[in-house]
């Protein structure tokens, strides 16, 4: 749209500033979400423990995030919220993108009915919605940590699957896969040497984009009921003890928690979008 | 372009307003409307059919029992104008006359006679209403009634103001579900499964006609409800504790005495595995650490029950170590609580000591820590629960706080604590609390497993006595030796909050002491209650 | 024409058996349940006779095996007879019925908002990319779709509900009325805030993927000889733009049933609107396997119909679709 005409250096200061950026951005982002991770793992259950003397403190310099109905203090829960969201939900993507990664590469490798099987478990899947699947996952596992972590796990991975799938398509007819199959070479052989390496940047940027999707749908179960249960910190979990106060001007219970979330979401979607944007430069558009 | 976009950008606007603005036209139409009450959601849970149990906590709703409670919980005639205990086996009932059914016809003897005999056939239908005891019950003439007991069965008032009666010719057991036909001041005109029940004056009623002409009972959560009445839309509605300092304007927060308490169940066997006696199949019940008296002796008197009902309660509510105060059958011998050294000392004697440092107790590797559930739904017993577990905490002992469904909970009862709520006038609580036989046979009954010959022998001499005074003194006897065990820790008295329209007046004077929350209490003296003029 | 038809007709055909599947999968979920499927039948509070429970035993034939379990339950569903729900102590069929006419009417609005909305703002800041509304409308899309379904519902009934009290806290009909009484508007008003709730968040994705196209097609070849030939903005959005992109919306549109339905879920649950969400979560809670059977099968029907349409549109219209599976993972981008 641009109708400026760039000398030959600029365009590649501004591409280098571009880049240079775009590698910070992503930086922050992790070193954000890892640090929520890591902070909230090992932080001391005292620092959002109980304390009767201080019940529904607004935001101070104390509190920042404010306290709720038990004295708590936001802050500390929130971050430990954030931080077990965050583990399981990186933990569910991780193995729901081990089976995408499976059924993707082998659907395209073998195709036939291996495919066909493929496609019609992914359709099987999306079938019903995506909620009253989790739903119905974690209550038939008992709730909780397990029943929530499983269900995200088992109804993550179809999405993902379509992108292998498409992407082990092209790479398959290229002329050096072909050479390789020529060479005698077993379609495992050939999947694992030379397939699975050129799958594995949209793999990878896939698997970022779902954190967020598990993380999200985790805090929706949880917050219906079907998910965490109500001792142990979790964004749905507090989330939903804050409608109790909604009416009450408790403010700081409902926004902060839920803020926390977006943020983290919205820095997967930046790590996941700019490392498209560094590995694939033709891309432009967002 | 930028034309079209305004154009749209206007055709949006002004739907939205109009969306807005027709709220205000129409919505409050007092008189028509009548008043709208959020009293919890229980009392849409269950069949609204007397023979079904619905409304047996001792007041007329819909429809009307023989007897009734007062203000200072005593029964009087209610359908019943006299009474008379022949012998310990048999009560006559002399009825009221020229009393209507809102569907026009008459009430009289052969509707008691119905009542009784169709619950008695179909008792599996109801459990709250027990008339195993009765033998029979037979017409003298049109307005007088026989019972006849097998046994002497000194609970049997308190059936007769439990059991609502019923039309014997129009009774319809689906259709009573949800709309039933009785002799009270209000008539269910519009039932909405889990969102309203709209109830208008019946124009048969026998009594003064009630002030207000439509009440609707609502389902909302408490959250949701006390929302909506600050946006006005209620006129009456139950609350947790918790917002009793919260203000709403043209609405004055009043606090009801109760009888309604908290105790938290602790089971009193060693972990085994047993047959179930009414399934056949094998279960596991127990828990070592609470089978132990020593532990549940020093929780007993070693938490600060003031100090919980600060936390989690707002400061509302009675400490209690035993049953209400409110009845004449309850125990009233308290004890001394906060005795935390001693409590420690009884650990320690017992072999309860902290060996790694870690602020709980252990006992030959066994860790002084139980999970104790709270019904999801009901965040005051969580608050409560989690207020109890920082009390423990002092002594060393670990609760830990979890919530579930009533399902989950009877799955979990017989091996983990369990806070429960109790308020009834009828002392057979006891019964389903402490007697042994009734360990995995009643649903929510002795999930502790208590095990008393003595207090059994109280409760059956309790049941069969024949007069109210010998019942009463063995009720209390009972109570007191299961309470030295400790197999219920009782905490609080409750108080129920609401918030109520200053437009109406709930005529306070005629308020009974409150029953278990669950039966919607406020809605006892419902005929009674008046606009403001 | 012909093939068209034969695509229609095979495509509803792997449909069929796709919702075999599912409920052959829903069925074992849910009777897997660590939930003892007698009480689940007769409802944990239940006191029912020993006799009356074995009778219900052995109608539903709940200590069968499994396969034989779901082969009669195929038969009463088949000769229309859904059970009793035991939250709401009436037959199932009622529930769902009564329950889908709320959410349907939710979800239709919403449908058909979000789609709208959406497709007109993304045809604006598509054409004006860059600019100040092009931002404003994108970054608020992209927050929106990272924001939780339920947080945003909150912060609407915080604001809108009982702050401003615009608008009712919850509930579909005026509280008190009797239903004969209940008019149109009312049943409007009450579905006002969560419609608000569920198009916002729909709408971004329409959005997103309407102004992604558009700027495909604007600075496509045919598009600059539009240009060349001397046709104004408003005749290239009016002759190609709408014609290409409405189609594909459309059929996103159609794609998002699933999606949809979650969101409503989560909705209602925050409203206290009494649809199928609530019915769904209500049903959990209490273990109600026959409402909770129905509800899944339901919402799959609900859902298969969305991608017929869609698939059948996309086979249709675009013929660039040779497999009968569509792509459409960038427009399922976030979900609730």
């Amino acid at each position: 749209m641009s109708t400026h005409t760039h000398t030959h250096t600029d365009k590649k200061r501004f591409e280098f500033n571009r880049k240079t950026f775009v590698t910070m951005m992503v930086i922050f982002a992790v070193v954000y979400l890892v640090g929520v991770g890591i902070w909230g793992l090992f932080m001391d259950p005292e620092s959002y423990a109980v304390n009767y003397d201080a019940k529904f403190v607004s935001p101070n310099f104390d509190h920042p995030f404010g306290t709720d109905f038990m004295g708590r203090d936001m802050f500390s829960r929130c971050i430990k919220a954030l931080s077990n969201s965050l583990i399981i939900g990186v933990l569910a993507s991780l193995f729901s993108s081990f089976i995408a990664l499976f059924m993707g590469v082998a659907s395209a490798v073998f195709g036939g009915w291996v495919d066909k099987f493929v496609n019609w478990c992914v359709d099987l899947c999306q079938g019903l919605p995506h909620l009253v699947l989790l739903i119905l996952i974690s209550f038939m596992l008992g709730k909780g940590v397990n029943g929530v972590t499983l269900a995200v796990i088992f109804t993550h991975w179809p999405s993902l699957t379509r992108i292998v799938r498409a992407e082990v398509m092209q790479v398959r007819s290229s002329q050096y896969v072909q050479a390789a199959y020529k060479m005698g070479k077993t379609k495992w052989q050939v999947a694992a040497t030379h397939i699975l390496p050129h799958v594995i940047p949209s793999y990878v940027i896939g698997l970022i984009l779902l954190f967020p999707h598990a993380i999200m749908h985790e805090a929706s179960v949880t917050f219906l009921g079907f998910g965490l249960p109500k001792e142990m910190p979790a964004i749905g979990v507090i989330l939903s003890e804050s409608m109790d106060y909604l009416a009450t001007g408790k403010w700081w219970l409902a926004v902060f928690p839920g803020l926390m979330l977006l943020v983290a979401v919205v820095l997967f979607d930046v790590i996941g979008d700019n490392l498209k944007k560094l590995w694939n430069p033709q891309s432009g558009n967002e | 372009m930028n034309n079209k976009i305004k154009k749209i950008l206007c055709i949006a606007l002004v739907a939205v307003m109009l969306l807005g603005t027709f709220t205000g036209c129409g919505n409050k139409d007092e008189s028509k409307n009548g008043i709208i009450v959020s009293a919890g959601t229980s009392l849409f849970d269950d069949s609204l059919d007397p023979i079904k149990g619905s409304m047996s906590y001792g007041y007329p709703f819909v429809c009307e029992a023989l007897m009734m409670a007062n203000p200072d919980s005593e029964y009087v005639g209610c359908l019943a104008e006299s009474w008379d205990m022949v012998d310990a086996t048999t009560y006559r009932f002399k009825l009221h006359q020229g009393i209507k059914f809102s569907n026009g016809t008459d009430f009289n003897a052969d509707d008691v006679v119905f009542t009784y005999e169709t619950v008695k056939n179909n008792q599996a239908l109801n459990s709250n209403v027990d008339l195993s005891s009765l033998e029979s019950v037979t017409k003298l003439n049109d307005y007088e009634v026989e019972f006849k007991l097998t046994k002497p069965y000194s609970p049997f008032f308190d059936v007769t103001a439990m059991l609502q009666i019923v039309p014997s010719d129009s009774y319809d057991s689906t259709l009573f579900d949800t709309m039933p036909v009785g002799t009270g001041a209000y008539k269910v005109v519009q039932y909405d499964t889990n969102q309203q029940i709209i109830l208008e004056a019946n124009e048969n009623y026998h009594g003064t006609a009630p002030d207000i002409k439509r009440v609707t009972l609502v389902y909302m959560d408490q959250s949701a409800a006390f929302a909506a009445a600050k946006s006005g839309d209620l006129d009456i509605v139950m609350v947790s504790v918790s917002y009793a300092d919260e203000k709403i304007e043209g609405m004055k927060y009043v606090e009801f005495d109760t009888m309604d308490v908290r105790n938290l169940s602790l089971v009193t066997q060693p972990v085994r595995t047993i047959k179930h006696p009414v399934t056949g199949k094998d279960i596991t019940v127990g828990n070592d650490v609470t089978c132990d008296v020593n532990v549940r002796k020093a929780i007993a008197i070693g938490i600060d029950r003031q100090t919980i009902i600060n936390n989690a309660l707002n400061g509302v509510g009675r400490a209690t170590e035993n049953y209400t105060e409110n009845l004449t059958w309850t125990s009233k011998t308290g004890y001394e609580d906060n005795r935390k050294e001693e409590a420690k000392r009884i650990l320690e004697a017992a072999g309860w000591i902290d060996t790694d440092g870690d602020g709980i107790r252990e006992k030959d590797g066994l860790r002084c820590a139980i999970d104790v559930i709270a019904a999801s739904g009901d965040d005051d017993r969580y608050r409560l629960l989690s207020a109890l577990g920082e009390e423990a905490k002092e002594l060393g002992i670990e609760i830990t706080a979890k919530t579930g469904t009533w399902g989950e909970i009877e799955q979990l009862q017989y091996t983990n604590g369990v806070i429960w709520g109790w308020g009834q006038f009828s002392p057979t609580v006891i019964q389903s609390l402490y007697s042994s036989d009734r360990f995995l046979v009643g649903t929510y009954d002795n999930v502790g497993g208590y095990d008393n010959p003595e207090v059994d022998a109280y409760i059956n001499a309790a049941i069969t006595a024949e007069t109210q005074e010998e019942a009463t003194k063995n009720w209390i006897a009972a109570q007191d030796v299961a309470n030295a065990e400790y197999p219920y820790i009782y905490i609080v008295n409750i108080r129920h909050g609401f918030f109520i329209s200053d437009r109406i007046d709930i005529s306070m004077d005629t308020q009974i002491p409150h029953p278990h929350g669950h039966g919607a209490p406020i809605i006892n003296n419902m005929a009674d209650w008046t606009y403001v003029k | 024409m012909n093939k068209k038809m034969k695509n229609v007709i095979s495509e509803s055909i792997r449909m069929a058996l796709l919702l075999i599947a599912v409920s052959i999968i829903a069925f074992f979920l849910v009777i897997n349940s660590p939930i003892d499927p007698l009480t689940s039948y007769v409802g944990p509070e239940s006191t029912l006779s020993q006799e009356a429970r074995d009778e219900i035993a052995e109608y539903w034939g709940l200590y069968d095996p499994p396969a034989e379990r779901f082969m009669s339950w195929v038969g009463n569903i088949v000769r229309g007879d859904w059970g009793d729900s035991i939250t709401y102590k009436r037959p199932v069929k009622d529930v769902i019925s009564e329950r889908f006419s709320y959410s349907f009417g939710l979800m239709a609005c919403t449908w058909v908002i979000s789609g709208l909305l959406g497709f007109v703002v993304g045809i604006i800041s598509g054409m004006r990319e860059g600019g100040w509304f092009d931002r404003i409308t994108k970054y608020f899309c992209l927050m929106v779709k990272s924001a939780p379904t339920f947080w945003i519902g909150l912060l609407v009934l915080v604001i809108f509900a009982v702050e401003l009290k615009w608008f009712p806290i919850g509930m579909a009909v005026p509280l008190g009325k009797p239903a004969n009484e209940v008019t149109f508007w009312d049943r409007l008003y009450h579905m006002a805030l969560p419609v608000i709730t569920l198009s916002i968040i729909s709408m971004s994705d329409i959005m997103l993927y309407t102004r992604q196209k558009l700027i495909e097609i604007i600075n496509s070849d045919f598009i600059l000889y539009a240009r060349a030939r001397g046709e104004n903005e408003k005749q290239i959005v009016l002759r190609h733009v709408i014609r290409n992109i409405a189609l594909p919306a459309i059929t996103v549109q159609f794609a998002s049933f699933s999606e949809l339905f979650g969101g409503m879920a989560l909705a209602e649950n925050v409203f206290s609107y009494p649809g199928i969400g609530t019915a769904t979560t209500a049903a959990a809670v209490n273990g109600d396997v026959p409402l909770l059977l129905g509800i899944a099968v339901c919402s799959a029907v609900f859902v298969f119909a969305g991608n017929l349409m869609a698939n059948v549109l996309y086979g249709v219209f675009d013929p660039r679709i040779k497999e009968g599976v569509i792509t459409y993972e960038h427009t399922h981008a976030h979900s609730h």
